[in-house]
């Protein structure tokens, strides 16, 4: 039976390295599998799990047991044993009620008990990726594979115990027949070792349909695709103006059509095959029974022993069939258990929690040093040989084009992954010495695809800083600041937009308020706003849906808040509440508020193209005073009637008040 | 576990007088009402399957007749075999008994040999039906919630449940498989029942006692489990908060902002209790079952012993034969059957409790939300769109987000709008492509109240570039030419002429050509031979299914932050186009960025749900209303970084070719610019 576990187990390799000490290693991983099938469930609910296991035996033995009964009567009163009949009555009474009982209540223990194995697996697939301190297995599409993979059959690993209970039952069950059978006629035996067959049958015709499933992967994938399109309120609405809803309703119908076909196709082939295998089982099984009663028509076995035969044989039959759905099921459950080793051993290999703790101030500043960083998985990288100095107390803008680097360059400081080459020094000491857990708990910021909490409005923003989640006045301290202090009231019961304010649930999927794009980013940079002396402000590009007015107030109040960080450092040095002097640092496509900062960064292709502070970088006269005028001159006085090619982005302003024709071959549309 | 056992055994019989827990514990109009409408469940699916494919419904009422005899054959044939064997062993095979016992033999093992071949045939009947009803269920579904023109009701957290359930989300049981466990159930049930009947005929009460016996067991297990499928239908809420916070965890969404806030902790633990309080009904419930079914199990055991003891009796007195003994003995397990509840049972309560839900949804959506007109939409607007002192609310309350509002789109001219977050810019193109109904005022095209226009014919009129533009899995042409989309391919209208023109024009054609397959290319990461797209790319693809519908017909333009995702340059490109783009076209632009903003002919500003100031960029910034101030505010910005840099040379790199800064050519300095500086021009 173990070896027979471990057999199933070992089904899928998954790490590649290491191939020596493969045999210490294969017993370790199959330990551990073990531990994730079993232990889950029985540390989830000890008490659940034993009485899940005793249900399943009671009810195996008890079923097993009733056919004896029979039996004992049958004999009994053709040789008038009065004490033959009442025992066999007693067997009868007793062992099928109580075995239709255990079952019963077995089968809802055990979905109980799945039920819990399930949240704690789900607990632990969601510990392991938040705690891994990097977003490799986000960002990489085949660790997200994975990683959806387990998710996805979550359920059928936290099932393994119920399915090996349900082997287990079928286990005793049948080997109780088979012993039971060899004693009524030991060639009997035979008769159970041939549902071998229908098993193989069974396995085979599994692969036929899993390499179609394989198959219809994609087309399957599609048909769901288009059925959320169709019941998305955001697609929805395109599909009505481009007036294709109906268009959209035919393909989902005719895909649906082309997947079942092929589908069923694999299905006959796939019956077939389990049909060969089951009559194979039948001819064993006929031939048994004939011969048994001509044996007793011979009067070599009692009437008794037929009706006991023909009864455990039916039972065997049943068990067959559970058997190897269960063992189907267990084999996904088994291969799922690998890819959550997997998961564990790649995050415990990112060793998370080793490293010191984060400063709790900046006195020097971030540099870079020599940083270069490629995407794990990836070729080409993504910044070059940065060099860079962040003065503490400062802001920094980042700007550069899609894909020059940005973000990357946020992740970085952020802690959300280590530099390939080079080194990030906080205060002159290495970011990767200190703990990631540290070093965000100092940091904060908004992102341009910030979340959309789905909870209430105060916990979303209080999330922002957890020990202060339920302080009502940090929190709407936060959100006045952020300006979205027309959603809550100023006291957050509820005198603005929101009758609940603070208290409103948020998020349709939950059944509370969709808010426009812009209010939920206000929340996102509330959020943002809500611990107290960050070492690190990270803003990447967290205005794109706000007006202008209210995207004016926020950089304003970033520059002033790090100003006046400033000169507190310089007046109150050595205080309690004086120099934190942390770091802002922007990305923004908006040169109105990127001329603000103190420092400007212009990445061109993963590398520092420029940098400097606006007045420096315009006099450079490089690719940040180009796009600068470039969108300068979106503010500039449009000429009557010229044509657009005539006024792209030659302006330097107003009070300067140069402007001239473009090269044609630039502005003109191609 | 006694004491419980006992309880409940008082508690049943209270319980029988009255009606069932569930009305009792939640009296759920719906639920009435879904009830009324669906009648059983069950009767449902078999309908639907009926509805889907007769043919598979006939198979699988031969498939019950065997499985319901087959087994029961069996047991007879090999029974009265049995019975011959003395007779058999005295007088020879050969002899009139060994001939009944060999025919019996005979008949019994072709019984056992045939109902061995269940499962394959189960199977099979299994595949055919869930396919069958899985696809025939998506597309009701799908065609319901296409019915309406509007949208209101996907933003419906009611439907969007029933939706959920119907689609059978919220279980692991697929609705679809339910045909086939209900075959299986009534076969299980008919053999019961056969059982029974042989019972009967060696002694009519005993049969009749196990038949009513099982049978008044049944219902009130089965009501439990039933129960238990609603109760966890009915946690859908709670439950539903503890799937979000799971969601959060592994979702690559969320992955920034859980480490830098450092949520992941907290975020588990609101799943888990969420979880736990979501489950907690359904386990309680749980207990109640159990200690009904050991109850029950006592009064099976007296049947049991009743029944084999009045077999034992009549043998012993020689009443009957050992026939009938060997015959009627395995008849006894056999009727549990006709009353057994399983495991499958759950599973079936909670296949068939998305039932009710498909139905209500179907025939809710199926209900006019809009009427549709019967004026033709086409060439329309000649003249322009008005709208008329409208006003909305949304469903469900809250402040109305316009009242009396007034506003004129003239045809062929274009229109800006601008406004704070929330003002409700997004809401106003919805009504004017007919997704929301005005709560109040009206809205009209060439003076014709939009209600009498036929409504699909009118949203067709309106080509949108929303601001949560649709990245659809398909290919790169077929997101384009989004609206010539048909069930396999693209309609005759298609031409590739107008797909590039449109894709040059929004500055896709470029990155779209460098694409693997080029027009062919899955725009999708999950799909075989897929690609990502960046938001950008997605953005000029959205610009560009616009423009390519507008070049099919579509005359109305309404552009939603169309550059949010663009580069400084391509936004550039963009706004010095948008003359060019929206020639002839009746535009609205939604932008908070005013170089796109006052490049339109007229602009409107929103503010607490009315149109504040109009008029072109010149007049309201002579106006110096709140337009004029938003604008000042942000060219100032651009004049006193400039003022500061006074003296400052400017050099040219004009990006790319033109179409939207191209595709990254940054570092290719191709102006005349640098040190000296260019040529001036007067300020106008």
């Amino acid at each position: 039976m173990v070896l027979g576990v471990l057999g199933v187990l070992g089904a899928r390799p998954m790490a590649e390295s290491r191939l020596a000490r493969v045999a210490a290693s294969k017993l370790l991983r199959s330990l551990r599998r073990l531990d994730i099938l079993f232990g889950t469930a029985w540390r989830a609910a000890p008490l659940l799990a034993t009485e899940c296991v005793l249900a399943a035996l009671g009810s195996s033995l008890l079923l097993l047991a009733y056919p004896l009964g029979f039996r004992a009567i049958v004999d009994g009163a053709l040789a008038h044993q009065p004490g033959r009949i009442v025992t066999g009555l007693i067997i009868a009474a007793i062992a099928f009620p109580g075995g239709w009982v255990l079952q019963l209540i077995g089968g809802a223990l055990n979905a109980k008990m799945t039920d819990l194995a399930n949240l704690r697996l789900g607990l632990r697939i969601g510990g392991l990726t938040c705690d891994a301190p990097f977003l490799e297995h986000f960002e990489r599409p085949d660790y997200l594979a994975e990683i959806d993979a387990l998710r996805e059959r979550r359920r059928t690993l936290a099932g393994a115990p119920a399915q090996t209970l349900g082997m287990l039952r079928s286990g005793i069950q049948f080997v109780g027949a088979a012993v039971l059978l060899a004693l009524v006629w030991p060639p009997l035996i035979v008769v159970p070792l041939l549902a071998a067959a229908p098993a193989l049958a069974d396995r085979k015709a599994a692969k036929v349909e899993k390499r179609s499933d394989d198959d219809l992967a994609d087309p399957r994938r599609l048909l769901d695709d288009l059925f959320s399109l169709a019941s998305t309120a955001a697609p929805a609405r395109e599909l009505r103006t481009f007036g294709v809803t109906d268009g959209l309703l035919a393909r989902h119908v005719r895909l649906g059509d082309e997947v079942n076909a092929k589908a069923l196709r694999a299905a006959h082939v796939a019956a077939l095959t389990e049909a060969a295998g089951w009559i194979l089982y039948a001819a064993g099984f006929g031939a048994a029974i004939v011969a048994l009663v001509l044996r007793a028509a011979h009067g070599d076995a009692s009437p008794g022993a037929v009706v006991e035969v023909v009864s455990l044989l039916r039972r065997a039959q049943r068990q067959v069939t559970g058997a190897s759905t269960s063992a189907g099921s267990f084999a996904i459950a088994a291969t799922t258990a690998d890819r959550l080793i997997w998961l564990e051993d790649y995050v415990a290999g990112l060793a998370a929690e080793t490293g010191e703790p984060a400063p709790s101030e900046l006195t020097d500043g971030i540099s870079f040093d020599h940083v270069s960083f490629t995407y794990p998985g990836q070729e080409t990288p993504v910044l070059h040989d940065i060099c860079l100095r962040l003065q503490a107390g400062t802001t920094v803008a980042v700007v550069g084009e899609n894909g020059a680097g940005k973000s990357t360059l946020i992740k970085l400081l952020a802690g959300m992954y280590h530099p390939t080459s080079g080194r990030i020094t906080v205060d002159g000491r290495d970011l990767a010495d200190i703990s990631p857990r540290h070093w965000r708990a100092a940091t904060t910021g908004a992102f341009q695809d910030f979340v959309r909490f789905a909870m209430s409005l105060g916990d979303g923003v209080g999330a922002g800083d957890l020990p202060r989640i339920d302080d009502r006045d940090a929190v709407l301290s936060a959100i006045h600041r952020a300006g979205a202090s027309d959603l809550v009231g100023a006291d957050g019961h509820g005198g603005g937009d929101l009758p609940d304010g603070l208290d409103t649930l948020l998020g349709p999927y939950v059944g509370g308020r969709a808010l426009s794009g812009g209010q939920w980013q206000r929340l996102a940079l509330a959020r943002g706003m809500m611990r107290d002396r960050p070492l690190l402000i990270v803003l990447d590009e967290p205005t794109a849906s706000l007006d202008a007015p209210s995207e004016a107030a926020l950089f304003a109040s970033y520059r002033d808040a790090a100003r006046r960080q400033g000169t507190r450092e310089g007046s109150q040095e050595g205080s309690q509440e004086g120099r934190w002097a942390g770091i802002t640092v922007l990305v923004s496509h908006r040169f109105g508020t990127v001329h603000m900062a103190d420092q400007i960064i212009v990445l061109d292709d993963g590398r520092i193209a420029e940098s400097g502070d606006h007045q420096s970088l315009i006099r450079q006269g490089g690719i940040y005073a180009e796009l600068f005028t470039l969108q300068a001159a979106g503010y500039q006085p449009l000429w009557g009637s010229r044509p657009p090619g005539w006024r792209t982005g030659c302006g330097t302003g107003r009070h300067t008040g140069r402007l001239r024709p473009e090269a044609p071959r630039a502005c003109r549309a191609g | 576990m006694l004491r419980g056992v006992a309880s409940q055994g008082v508690a049943f019989l209270a319980r029988t007088v009255r009606p069932g827990i569930v009305s009792r514990l939640v009296p759920s109009r719906r639920l009435a009402l879904s009830r009324r409408l669906a009648g059983s469940p069950r009767l449902r699916v078999l309908r639907l399957l009926w509805e889907t494919s007769p043919l598979l419904t006939l198979m699988m009422g031969l498939f019950v007749l065997a499985d319901g005899f087959l087994p029961i054959v069996a047991l007879v044939a090999l029974g009265r075999a049995t019975g011959r064997i003395p007779a058999a062993v005295t007088h020879g095979l050969g002899s009139a008994s060994g001939r009944s016992l060999l025919i019996g033999l005979a008949i019994g093992t072709a019984a056992y040999a045939l109902s061995l071949l269940r499962s394959p045939a189960e199977d099979l009947l299994s595949a055919h039906a869930s396919a069958v009803m899985a696809t025939g269920m998506q597309r009701r579904l799908a065609a319901a919630v296409c019915a309406p023109t509007g949208v209101e009701h996907l933003e419906d957290s009611a439907v969007l449940d029933q939706l959920a359930s119907a689609n059978g989300e919220l279980t692991t049981s697929r609705p679809a498989d339910a045909p086939m466990a209900l075959a299986s159930a009534f076969g299980d049930r008919l053999s019961g029942f056969i059982a029974c009947v042989v019972l009967a005929s060696f002694r009519w009460y005993i049969g009749l006692a196990f038949f009513l016996g099982w049978s008044l067991l049944r219902p009130p297990l089965r009501r439990l489990l039933a129960e238990r499928a609603t109760l966890v239908r009915r946690a859908t809420p709670e439950l539903r908060h503890s799937w979000y916070y799971l969601g959060c965890s592994y979702r690559p969404a969320f992955a920034k902002e859980i480490r830098v806030f450092g949520l992941g902790r907290w975020i588990l633990d609101r799943h888990r209790d969420k979880w736990l309080a979501g489950m907690e009904p359904p386990w309680r419930q749980m207990r109640h079952f159990r200690n009904r079914a050991l109850l029950f199990a006592v009064v099976v055991a007296a049947m049991y012993v009743a029944g084999a003891g009045l077999l034992a009796i009549a043998a012993w007195h020689h009443d009957i034969g050992l026939g009938t003994v060997a015959v009627m003995l395995p008849m006894l397990p056999s009727t549990m059957q006709v009353g057994g509840v399983s495991a499958a049972d759950v599973t079936l309560e909670a296949m068939l409790a998305s039932v009710p839900d498909l139905d209500e949804l179907v025939t809710r959506l199926r209900a006019p939300t809009t009427d549709s007109g019967a004026d033709s939409a086409a060439g329309r607007p000649a003249r322009g769109i008005r709208f008329e002192a409208v006003g909305y609310r949304y469903p469900g309350g809250g402040r109305p987000v316009y009242e009396g509002l007034d506003l004129e789109l003239t045809a062929g001219r274009s229109l800006a709008l601008v406004g704070a977050n929330g003002s409700g810019k997004t809401t106003l193109v919805t009504l004017l492509a007919r997704l929301r109904e005005p709560t109040s005022g009206r809205i009209t095209v060439d003076g014709t109240d939009l209600r009498d226009l036929d409504a699909r014919g009118w949203q067709r009129q309106v080509a949108v570039v929303n601001q949560d533009y649709g990245r659809y899995p398909l290919s790169a042409r077929e997101n384009v030419a989004f609206r010539d989309l048909t069930a396999d391919g693209l309609s005759a209208d298609f031409d590739e002429t107008t797909l590039e023109r449109a894709a040059a024009q929004a500055g896709a054609l470029e990155f779209v050509r460098a694409l693997p397959s080029g027009w062919d290319t899955i725009c999708a990461p999950g799909y075989r031979g897929g690609t990502d797209l960046s938001g950008g790319q997605w953005q000029r693809l959205a610009l560009a299914r616009a423009l390519y519908a507008a070049a099919k017909g579509a005359r109305v333009l309404v552009l939603d932050e169309p550059t949010a995702q663009l580069d400084i340059r391509a936004e550039a490109a963009f706004y010095n186009r948008f003359l060019e783009l929206t020639s002839g076209l009746t535009t609205m632009v939604i932008s908070h960025r005013f170089a796109t903003v006052r490049r339109a002919e007229r602009i409107a500003v929103l503010d607490a749900g009315r149109i504040t100031e109009l008029g072109s960029h010149a007049e309201l910034v002579a106006a110096g209303g709140s337009y004029a101030e938003m604008f000042a505010m942000q060219a100032a910005r651009f004049t006193e970084a400039t003022q500061g840099s006074q003296g400052s040379t400017v050099s040219r790199r004009s990006g790319g070719s033109g179409v939207f800064g191209g595709s990254g050519g940054s570092g290719s300095s191709g102006g005349s610019g640098g040190p000296g500086g260019p040529g001036g021009q007067a300020d106008g």
